[in-house]
C-alpha cells in the first residue's frame, strides 16, 4: 500500500535525522552562543541586588560567584556589565549579551522577554522574630516591619498584620518581614508563613537552547547556594557594623 | 396537541450504542491524560500550544456525545414534541463552531511568530538529580498524544457506523487523521534542537490549518443536518438511497397508485413523510395505518414517518398567492 510506505519512509527520515543529532550536539543553539562562548568571551550583564550581584571594584555576590565558576568550567574570560534592567533585557533580546544575573526572580512578564533557566533556589519570604521574643500562633494584628520598598504589604495584610515601614535599618527587637536565610543570617527566627517564596533565575537570549541548557545544569548542579548565601550576608552585616 | 413516540433502539443496536458509550468513556480519560502530559511539558514550544489546544478540543465530541446520551431516554413532550434527538445535532455544530475559530486563532498566532522571527526556548528540566533537555520530554508526550488515538480511532468509527453516530464518526475520522499533525510537532521540536528557530512555528501553522479544516468539515456537516438536508449514511458522503426504497415500497402495495417520500436526519434517526396517491378511498385509513407501520420498521433509523394521501403528486397545499 502507498500510503504504509510513505508512513515507513518517514519513520525511517525521523530516525535518521535523530541519529545524525546524536552524533553531533543536540540541542543545538539558533545562533551557536555556546560555542562562540568556549574558550572566547562571556560577556555578562550586571543589575546590583545584594546578596546576589554585589556592586564594588570588582563584582561579587552568590550569583557573580556561580558565573566566574561556569567561565573557568567553559575556559571563557568574563567581560562584565552594569546596567539597569531596562537596559539589558533589550541588549539580551539583541543578543549583545549572553547571560544576565542580578537576583532575578522568575515572573510571567520577565519569561514573556527572555529565556530564564528553571529556578535555581526558592527564598520563603516570613516574618522573623529577634531571638527570645516567642513566636505567636497567628499573624492576626502583630506589627511586622517592613523595608518602604517591599512586595509583601498585601501578603502580610491577608495574614491580619500591620505592617510598618521603616526608611533606613529595621527597627531592632521588632518582627520583621524578609527572606528565611537573611532573618537567620542576622540572628531572627524565621515563622511558619510563608508570605511570598522567590524562585531565583538568570536569563538567556531566547532561542539559544544548548547554551539554556549548560546554563541550567551549572546552577541547579551548584550544591554550596546556601552557604554562598551565608557567606554573602555575614559580608553584609560586617559592613553594617 | 399530538406528541411524537418515543424512539426505541432495536436490541442489537441498543448493545451497540452500550459499547460506543464505554468507548467513548474510555476515549475522554485517554484524551484527558494526553492534555495533562501535553501542559505539563508545553514549554514555550508554539508547536506544542497547538497540540495542546488540539487535544484540549478533542474532548468536547466525546463529551458532547456522552451528555447527549444522558437524555436518550427523555420522551418527546408537549414543550418538544419532535423529541430530544436534535440535541446532539447542537453539541456538533458547537464544537464545529470552536474548533473552526481556535484553528484560525492559532494559525495567526503562529504565522506572527514566524513574521516577527521569535526564536522558541526549550530549555532544561531536573529531574532525580539530573538535567535533561525538555525537548525530549515533548517528544514523548507528543508521542504518547498521537499513538493512542490512532488505535482509538479505529475501534471508534467501527461502532459509530453500527449505531449512525455523527459525533463519534467525525471524532473517530479526526483521530485516526492527527497522528500527521502529532509527527508535524515532532518535527518542529527536532527542528529546534537542530537550532532551526522557524521549525516549530511553522509545525504549529501546519496543525493550526489542519485544525481550521477539521472544523470547517464538521460545520458544514452540522449545518447540513441542521438545514434538513436529504439524511446521509454515517460512513458515506453521498446521499441515503433509503428515500428511493421506501418509495418503491410503497408503489408495490395494491392500493398505491403513485408515492413520493422525503426524508430529514434529526441526530440518530430518520423522519419524513410520504405523499401517497391512492387507487382507490376503499378502507383508505386503515390502509394508510398499515402502511405506516410498514414504513416505519423498514430500517432501525426511521423513527417517525406520516403518510399524507393527496389526489395527485402535483397538488400543493401552499396558500395560493
Amino acid at each position: 500500500m502507498a500510503g504504509g510506505r510513505v508512513v515507513t519512509g518517514w519513520c525511517v527520515g525521523a530516525l535518521a535525522v535523530l541519529l545524525l543529532a546524536a552524533g553531533c550536539r543536540y540541542p543545538r543553539d539558533v545562533e551557536q552562543t555556546l560555542q562562540r562562548v568556549q574558550g572566547g568571551v562571556l560577556d555578562v550583564g550586571l543589575t546590583e541586588n545584594e546578596p546576589w550581584v554585589v556592586r564594588g571594584a570588582e563584582p561579587g555576590g552568590v550569583e557573580v560567584v556561580l558565573v566566574r565558576r561556569l567561565a573557568r568550567q567553559l575556559n571563557a574570560r568574563v567581560r562584565w556589565h552594569w546596567g539597569a534592567e531596562s537596559e539589558l533585557i533589550p541588549a539580551l533580546r539583541d543578543r549583545q549579551i549572553d547571560l544576565l544575573v542580578g537576583g532575578l526572580v522568575e515572573s510571567p512578564w520577565l519569561m514573556d522577554q527572555v529565556a530564564l533557566i528553571k529556578p535555581y533556589q526558592e527564598s520563603r519570604v516570613t516574618v522573623g522574630f529577634a531571638a527570645g521574643a516567642a513566636v505567636p500562633p497567628s499573624l492576626e494584628g502583630v506589627r511586622v516591619a517592613v523595608p518602604v520598598i517591599n512586595k509583601v504589604f498585601l501578603a502580610l495584610r491577608d495574614e491580619g498584620a500591620i505592617a510598618r515601614r521603616y526608611a533606613d535599618r529595621p527597627p531592632t527587637g521588632e518582627p520583621l518581614a524578609a527572606a528565611d536565610w537573611w532573618l537567620r543570617a542576622h540572628g531572627y527566627r524565621p515563622g511558619p508563613w510563608t508570605l511570598i517564596t522567590d524562585k531565583h533565575v538568570v536569563a538567556l537570549p531566547p532561542g539559544e537552547n544548548a547554551w539554556l541548557l549548560r546554563v541550567q545544569k551549572h546552577f541547579s548542579d551548584a550544591a554550596d547556594v546556601d552557604a554562598l548565601l551565608r557567606a554573602e550576608t555575614g559580608g553584609e552585616r560586617r559592613h553594617e557594623g | 396537541m399530538r406528541v411524537r413516540q418515543g424512539y426505541r433502539l432495536p436490541a442489537d443496536k441498543e448493545r451497540a450504542l452500550g459499547r460506543l458509550i464505554r468507548l467513548e468513556w474510555i476515549n475522554l480519560w485517554v484524551r484527558g491524560s494526553i492534555v495533562l502530559v501535553l501542559f505539563l511539558t508545553m514549554g514555550s514550544s508554539q508547536a506544542m500550544k497547538a497540540s495542546w489546544y488540539e487535544d484540549v478540543l478533542s474532548l468536547l465530541p466525546p463529551i458532547a456525545f456522552l451528555v447527549a446520551m444522558r437524555f436518550r431516554h427523555r420522551e418527546p413532550d408537549v414543550e418538544y414534541p419532535y423529541g430530544y434527538q436534535r440535541a446532539s445535532v447542537i453539541a456538533f455544530l458547537v464544537s464545529a463552531v470552536s474548533l473552526f475559530l481556535l484553528g484560525g486563532y492559532l494559525l495567526v498566532d503562529s504565522v506572527s511568530k514566524l513574521v516577527m522571527a521569535e526564536h522558541p526556548i526549550i530549555g532544561g528540566i531536573t529531574l532525580f538529580g539530573h538535567t535533561v533537555w525538555m525537548g525530549w520530554l515533548m517528544l514523548a508526550a507528543l508521542i504518547y498524544g498521537t499513538i493512542p488515538p490512532l488505535i482509538l480511532g479505529y475501534y471508534q468509527e467501527k461502532a459509530a457506523i453500527a449505531v449512525h453516530d455523527k459525533t463519534v464518526f467525525s471524532d473517530a475520522k479526526m483521530s485516526k487523521a492527527n497522528w500527521l499533525t502529532g509527527l508535524a510537532a515532532i518535527a518542529g521540536i527536532l527542528g529546534v534542537g537542530m537550532g532551526w528557530w522557524w521549525a516549530d512555528a511553522l509545525a504549529g501553522a501546519l496543525i493550526a490549518v489542519d485544525v481550521t479544516f477539521d472544523g470547517l468539515k464538521m460545520l458544514r456537516e452540522a449545518v447540513g443536518d441542521l438545514m434538513d438536508r436529504r439524511p446521509r449514511f454515517t460512513a458515506k458522503a453521498r446521499p441515503s438511497p433509503l428515500g428511493g426504497e421506501l418509495e418503491s415500497l410503497l408503489r408495490r402495495m395494491p392500493w398505491v397508485a403513485a408515492a413520493q417520500v422525503r426524508l430529514r436526519e434529526e441526530g440518530h434517526v430518520f423522519g419524513g413523510e410520504a405523499f401517497v396517491v391512492p387507487s382507490s378511498d376503499d378502507n383508505l385509513t386503515g390502509n394508510i395505518a398499515a402502511a405506516a407501520r410498514q414504513l416505519n420498521a423498514y430500517d432501525w433509523r426511521i423513527h417517525e414517518i406520516v403518510i399524507m394521501p393527496v389526489p395527485d403528486l402535483e397538488q400543493s397545499f401552499a396558500p395560493r398567492p
